[in-house]
């Protein structure tokens, strides 16, 4: 999932921020309990434009078990950690439709969804993958 | 895109609501027409107008969700609308970048979306649908025409024939099949029940209680759009004016399933000569307990967890059981991939991100009103023949597509274990789904005496008994929706 930010000094720090702090014990606990997630990570698109230094926006990469569609509503409802870090990639979000909402109160699951869907650039026919083994599956085989 | 949200109802507004979300239709005879608008190219230019006409002449016809009293209308009908049909009969919607959900705009052949769940390849692929004489794309309309007789239905399909002839070629009818009509028509004059594999159906169906703040996944709310008071609803879009138009619609997984009968009945002939001696009876009796075991359900409908032994006419229509009620959480009374635990697992318990534990609000529902199409066995026996399945949900992901991905990998439930490769639902899935390939391939029936009867084809696995032939997701948008693009000039 790809995020163009806005190009401002305050956008720019917070996208390090996010992406410094993403890696928490928190998030940790929260992607471990839902036991679907293999890896996550956030990256910082540098801007290679002659003209503009900083970040051009935000990679999120994550491989995970299952209809992704199926799980947002488990990020929106029940995992407020990583629900609150998408709702800050909407805050940070460039070209932004005029009254698309950043306020999370506004935020409906319907427009949570869309967000991450409408951004998604995973092509699941490209992926190479080692093993077919769930996130479930592997952990229960060795705690056996 | 606002975020003004429409303001519910507290009461349903069946004049303003599809007949077909509410109440199952039980008419001898239907139609499932499927049409293509002109979408206005240099060469093809629209006629203005046309479109808007065709949906006039229909509205006649429409029938909404009133009690119809002690007389069931004669010829009726109900429409629905793909995302490309209503980006056609409504540009200003602009619903490619509207708050439609992804998987509905896409479309259920999408690779990124619809079939990471419903999985269907090779002879069943996105690119294979509808017999291969039109694009999964062309298809921007249904019109679901019912009728109370053979008579009655010619009568409804030559009026709706010819609202498209009236169109100036701006509606096209599609005509997916390779039968006589090429229509998607239901076998007529046979029990609404009746499925090909000759289970009775249609026995399980939410309640679709009227209460807009209610949290059951059985709930109208969870169905009907714009109508739950419950925070964050899911049956969307919720805000803009794409909301508007949406209210008091629902979504249908419309999906055609060819059955493949005779690959049904000879495997269960062949597994019956290994099952018999296994169970101490006769080959005829084995075939009936495989069958009972690999739906869930005996025949005449009874469940096996409550009728363990043989078919019992008093439990034939049983829906009120559970799994850990009646002591089967090893699956000894019915096999944990069987068809109908796996569609709808009831109290067996749901391990996946965001189960709260509670049953009616974990387990997905859908709404199913399909029918049987193509001639039985017994009739025809080279007929092609299978389900017009309408699957009616307020989610297609959080549903539909859910429901079908347990069912091609039943990974829902700790029931099996966890570290393991966990088998398929041995009616409908589709085997050897290529990724990610972790399903095991057989069907494990527990037995009493702690060993499993696994049953395999010389294969190793299951045959392929259902193979979908189309798919396409449709909005059942609103009588005042449908009559505002009537009113258009479209």
């Amino acid at each position: 999932m790809y995020v163009p930010i806005y190009q401002t000094p305050e956008a720019q720090q917070t996208a390090q921020f996010v992406a410094e702090n993403f890696n928490n014990a928190i998030t940790k606990a929260s992607l471990d309990k839902m036991a679907i997630v293999h890896y996550a990570r956030i990256a910082l698109v540098p801007n290679y434009n002659a003209e503009a230094t900083g970040i051009a926006g935000i990679l999120v990469i994550t491989e995970f078990d299952g209809n992704m569609d199926s799980y947002l509503e488990a990020f929106f409802k029940n995992s407020d950690t990583i629900k609150a870090a998408f709702i800050a990639l909407i805050d940070l979000w460039a070209f932004k439709p005029d009254g698309f909402p950043t306020d999370p109160k506004k935020i409906t699951y319907d427009i949570f969804s869309k967000f991450i869907n409408d951004r998604n650039r995973s092509n699941p026919a490209d992926l190479y993958f080692a093993y077919p083994q769930s996130v479930k599956q592997i952990v229960a085989k060795f705690k056996k | 895109m606002t975020a003004t949200p429409t303001s519910p109802a507290l009461l349903p507004e069946l004049h303003d609501i599809q007949g077909l979300i509410v109440r199952g239709y039980t008419h001898p005879c239907s139609v499932h027409m499927l049409f293509n608008f002109n979408t206005d190219t240099p060469a093809h230019p629209r006629v203005p107008g046309c479109i808007s006409g065709f949906f006039k002449d229909l509205l006649p016809y429409l029938q909404n969700a009133e009690d119809w009293g002690s007389l069931k209308p004669d010829i009726m009908l109900n429409i629905g609308l793909t995302a490309g049909g209503i980006a056609i009969v409504r540009p200003d919607l602009k619903v490619q970048q509207s708050a439609f959900s992804t998987t509905f705009k896409c479309g259920p052949w999408d690779p990124n979306h619809a079939q990471q769940s419903l999985g269907d390849y090779g002879p069943g692929a996105p690119s294979e649908w509808w017999n291969k004489k039109f694009a999964n794309e062309d298809v921007h309309c249904v019109v679901h025409a019912y009728a109370m007789n053979p008579t009655a239905q010619d009568r409804i399909v030559a009026i709706i024939t010819a609202a498209a002839a009236n169109s100036k070629g701006m509606v096209t009818e599609l005509k997916p099949l390779n039968s006589a009509t090429g229509r998607l028509e239901q076998y007529p004059l046979i029990p609404s029940d009746y499925i090909h594999f000759r289970y009775r159906d249609s026995i399980d169906e939410p309640d679709l209680n009227d209460n807009p703040a209610g949290v059951d996944q059985q709930d109208l709310n969870n169905f009907l759009i714009g109508y739950s008071t419950v925070e964050n609803p899911i049956p969307g879009p919720l805000s803009g004016p794409e909301a508007v138009f949406a209210k008091n619609g629902c979504y249908n997984a419309f999906r055609i399933l060819y059955q493949d009968v005779e690959a049904f009945y000879n495997f269960l002939w062949q597994q019956a000569k290994v099952i018999a001696p296994k169970i101490k009876d006769t080959e005829a009796v084995a075939a009936e307990w495989l069958a009972a075991k690999m739906c869930g359900r005996w025949r005449n409908g009874s469940p096996l967890v409550l009728s363990p032994g043989k078919p019992d006419r008093s439990t034939a229509k049983a829906t009120d059981f559970g799994y850990q009620a009646n002591d089967d959480m090893k699956g000894l009374k019915c096999p944990f991939s069987a068809h109908t635990r796996v569609a709808n697992p009831r109290d067996e318990g749901i391990d996946v991100p965001g189960a709260t534990g509670i049953p009616a609000i974990d387990v997905p529902r859908i709404i199913r009103r399909g029918m049987a199409y193509g001639a039985p066995m017994s009739v025809n026996p080279t007929a092609d023949r299978g389900l017009i399945g309408l699957f009616l949900c307020g989610d297609l992901s959080g549903q539909f597509e859910t429901l079908y991905s347990w069912m091609n990998m039943n990974n829902f439930s700790n029931v099996f274990d966890p570290a393991e490769n966990t088998p398929q639902d041995p009616l409908v899935a589709n085997r050897l789904v290529p990724l990610p390939g972790n399903v095991d391939p057989t069907f494990i029936i527990p037995m009493d005496d702690g060993t499993n009867i696994v049953v395999k084809d010389a294969a190793g696995g299951l045959p392929q008994f259902v193979v979908t032939r189309g798919t396409a997701y449709f909005l059942l948008p609103s009588i005042s929706s449908l009559t505002g693009i009537a009113n258009g000039d479209i």
